[in-house]
């Protein structure tokens, strides 16, 4: 392969994650948007009111989470490629690498303690968690952009 | 098909990626397509985005870490 289309195809790539990046932010803005959660479901059970800031917490952390994990995934997939275009991408989400595990731990911590005791008071503090992920999210998909030109 | 998902599908369909990295991103695809359904969300839809967020949950407060998000030595010169 060589060196432009190495070059084009990991600038789809990181179009792709970026996208993803992108709609875990519309998930956590909105409100509502005509969505309803049906009787019955994890997020409406029968004995509880309907939690539908849960619901939209839990899919754009997914959805963040999942466009950081293809990112490093990616990376790690196709080392001796992007060290070959340039060694800053490794670098630069190396120094993510660490950050984005002690956010997710961190939120793992928060939900846990949410679901103990599901009040808004518990809330900001998933938000807060979910938007420094979103950040790392934007910043994984710049370092895989950072693909020098031929 | 909400429009962001035809366009994800067209860079998929132009990316030469590596069995691995096609299995994640078809998991991502699947996903993204579940969160844009507007409307009522079924239960069997809720029950499936808990599941996935709860094992995250778990498997990160038993302290587990993906190998693709730790830090490896730099490749071999």
């Amino acid at each position: 392969m060589n060196p432009t289309t190495i070059r084009t195809t990991f600038r789809r790539a990181a179009w792709l994650i970026g996208l993803l990046a992108l709609t875990a932010l519309p998930l956590a803005l909105t409100t509502g948007c005509g969505t309803t959660l049906a009787p019955g479901g994890a997020y409406a059970r029968t004995n509880a009111a309907p939690d539908l800031a849960l619901y939209r917490l839990d899919a754009a952390f997914a959805t963040a989470h999942t466009a950081v994990d293809v990112a490093f995934q990616f990376e790690a997939d196709n080392r001796a490629l992007c060290w070959r275009i340039s060694p800053q991408i490794k670098h630069s989400l190396d120094a993510i690498r660490p950050q984005a595990t002690a956010t997710v731990r961190a939120w793992a911590y928060a939900r846990r303690a949410y679901l103990a005791d599901p009040v808004p008071e518990n809330l900001p503090a998933l938000q807060q968690i979910l938007a420094k992920l979103e950040q790392f999210s934007g910043a994984v998909t710049a370092a895989l952009q950072t693909v020098p030109n031929p | 098909m909400p429009p962001l998902l035809l366009i994800i599908q067209g860079i998929q369909a132009a990316i030469t990626l590596a069995p691995g990295a096609i299995k994640i991103v078809e998991a991502a695809k699947a996903m993204i397509e579940s969160l844009f359904q507007a409307g009522v969300i079924s239960a069997q839809e809720q029950n499936a985005l808990f599941a996935h967020v709860d094992a995250l949950q778990a498997a990160v407060l038993a302290g587990e870490v993906p190998p693709a998000w730790r830090v490896e030595p730099d490749p071999a010169p």
